[in-house]
């Protein structure tokens, strides 16, 4: 008996050209919102009609000068949040490569070696599943100083688990399939059958994983940064509402202040879900993860 | 001189239900430009047997005797020697033809990547080359082929595309495990005289159950539960059949009029010390109670059978 997986998934692995867009307008859209942030974020300063740090009167309503008005120190919203894009796109990003780098190591190494090695990661990843998330990165960033930095590396270095689960039981049945005995047969080292042949057939779901790691990284830098614990230096849309809500925004009913950050978090989570939807109904890949 | 020389071969897999003697005691001697075929019913360990021979199984069961390979023994050599013997100096023809690919890399780019390996040719000429075998194997518009998804050609097609990238790096020993399996009869046909054409000058390993297969080689070697029954020229051996299991295995064939061998295929696990053969031999006597040698009963040929 041959171990084999549903054809269907290997055969769209492939299927990431134009054409397979024009089938799938909701990964387009989540394509077309995504390009739109990032091009938004990287052109702030352009884009910006004020500089975010600079302070004039404070508490102003939305107006043609100011479009979403100006804060409590007199700084303007929109500027604000141009830049704070920024923040919340480079932590998302980051912790989202650091989780799936660890992930996609732990979970081919366990599937590939197996062995002690498959016992000792997977029992660690486990564990690591057992500990309740966001209490455990409030502590953290609680005790270390709050940067950005840590904030990356607290939130990318406890959103890997799922990835190596999920890449692992993917490898346990990629690495009994006939094509990877036959390149053991031709004489390859078990590091480039790894690179080359074990990976390509995983990456339709490292890439959809590693979409959700940065909706999921973003949604818990603002947590973090709505309790308090962001970079006070790199104001994210976290904080912002974090900012809105100790002072007053919320209490004077500035929807102009809280809200906007609040819409974004929300279209840039929604954006990177929408990457990682499937065109057609059978896929299996949107129910492994 | 012998190009391959297996001497006493033992592969035993660990088994929730114990140890599993998968192939005991197998002498080989394949000389250079011998075609061998090895045949056998499914179970009897024949592609065990070419799996031990590069040494692929090492890591998952426990492997005794010895295999030298041009006066190498291949369970002694370093690993980078090893992964340099695989592909190069012995090739592989693995059974499955569809599902030995990687489904998501094209088949040029595939055969592409072992002639780089084998440091023939890189880039564009080791292209050339992987079009050029991809050719020889008859496809008549390689270039196709070499863009083309393994999950878009046939089971035929698909086993053409790998005979052409075991021999693109022209190994010296080619070992072929079923390269007829689930063919019809024409296809087969073919199959069998590309791959005699294209291992022309090199040694041949052929793992078979079929005999129109096995008949196509010069020299043949007959397994059972195990262990090598009978050797010897393939014309000899078909023609006068020394083994009780081998006469069995003739005369079961379709063309032969398809007599049942009686009795079931023990495998793994032996209760007697006597021939495996015995409980279901028509000839058996009290003398197969003791494990028959294999013998020299003329020139070139060996009969593990204490009647032969």
């Amino acid at each position: 008996m041959e171990p084999s997986l549903p054809g269907n998934i290997f055969k769209r692995i492939n299927d990431t050209g134009i054409k397979s867009l024009a089938l799938n307008p909701l990964r387009t859209l989540g394509i077309f919102l995504l390009a739109t942030l990032v091009l938004v974020a990287v052109f702030a300063p352009w884009l910006a009609p004020h500089d975010p740090e600079q302070t004039g009167i404070p508490y102003r309503s939305p107006s043609a000068e100011h479009l979403l008005g100006t804060n409590d120190l007199g700084q303007d919203v929109f500027s604000e949040l141009l830049y704070a894009g920024r923040v919340s796109l480079v932590v998302g990003f980051l912790s989202g490569i650091i989780s799936i780098v660890i992930g996609v190591a732990v979970g081919v190494f366990a599937g590939y070696f197996r062995g002690w090695a498959e016992e000792l990661l997977m029992g660690t990843t486990d564990v690591f599943l057992l500990i309740p998330g966001l209490p455990l990165m409030i502590i953290l960033a609680a005790y270390l100083n709050p940067s950005m930095w840590n904030i990356i590396l607290v939130v990318g270095l406890l959103w890997w688990c799922s990835t190596a689960r999920l890449v692992h039981s993917r490898v346990l049945q990629v690495r009994e399939m006939q094509f990877i005995e036959s390149t053991r047969a031709l004489g390859y080292s078990d590091l480039y059958i790894i690179l080359k042949h074990v990976l390509v057939n995983t990456k339709d779901i490292i890439y959809a994983k590693f979409s959700l790691a940065v909706a999921s990284a973003m949604l818990s830098e603002a947590s973090l940064s709505f309790l308090g614990l962001g970079d006070p230096l790199n104001i994210s849309w976290g904080e912002m509402i974090h900012f809105a809500f100790s002072r007053g925004g919320f209490a004077n009913d500035m929807w102009w202040w809280y809200l906007p950050p609040g819409l974004m978090i929300c279209i840039t989570v929604l954006a990177f879900i929408m990457l990682t939807m499937e065109g057609k109904k059978d896929s299996k890949i949107l129910e492994m993860i | 001189m012998s190009l391959l020389s297996i001497k006493g071969l033992s592969v035993t897999f660990d088994t929730l239900q114990g140890p599993f003697k998968a192939i005991e005691g197998i002498d080989l001697e394949v000389r250079e430009r011998d075609t061998l075929a090895i045949v056998g019913e499914s179970g009897c360990g024949k592609s065990v047997l070419g799996h031990a021979t590069m040494r692929l199984l090492d890591d998952i069961a426990t492997v005794k005797g010895s295999v030298r390979y041009r006066d190498r023994e291949v369970y002694a050599m370093a690993r980078e020697e090893l992964l340099a013997m695989r592909g190069k100096a012995i090739s592989l023809v693995p059974q499955s033809p569809s599902t030995s690919f990687n489904p998501v890399i094209k088949i040029g780019k595939q055969i592409t990547e072992l002639i780089e390996k084998a440091g023939i040719a890189r880039g564009k000429d080791a292209e050339r080359r992987a079009i050029e075998y991809l050719g020889r194997v008859g496809f008549k518009d390689p270039q196709t082929i070499f863009d083309t998804y393994p999950h878009r050609m046939s089971g035929g097609m698909c086993e053409r595309a790998l005979i052409a990238m075991s021999t693109s790096t022209e190994p010296d020993l080619i070992i072929a495990d079923e390269p007829t399996k689930g063919l019809d009869a024409l296809s087969r046909k073919n199959i069998l005289d590309m791959l005699h054409k294209m291992t022309a000058g090199s040694t041949l390993i052929m793992i078979t159950h079929d005999f129109n297969a096995a008949a196509t080689c010069d020299k043949i070697a007959v397994m059972y539960s195990g262990e090598i029954v009978e050797t010897g020229p393939t014309r000899v051996v078909l023609e006068h059949p020394a083994h009780c299991y081998t006469r069995g295995l003739i005369e079961a064939q379709p063309s032969r009029g398809m007599k049942p061998i009686p009795g079931r295929h023990t495998i793994g696990s032996h209760k007697s010390d006597g021939c495996r053969f015995r409980p279901r031999c028509g000839s058996a006597t009290d003398e197969c109670g003791r494990h028959p040698p294999l013998r020299e009963i003329e020139d070139y040929r060996l009969v593990r059978c204490h009647h032969a």
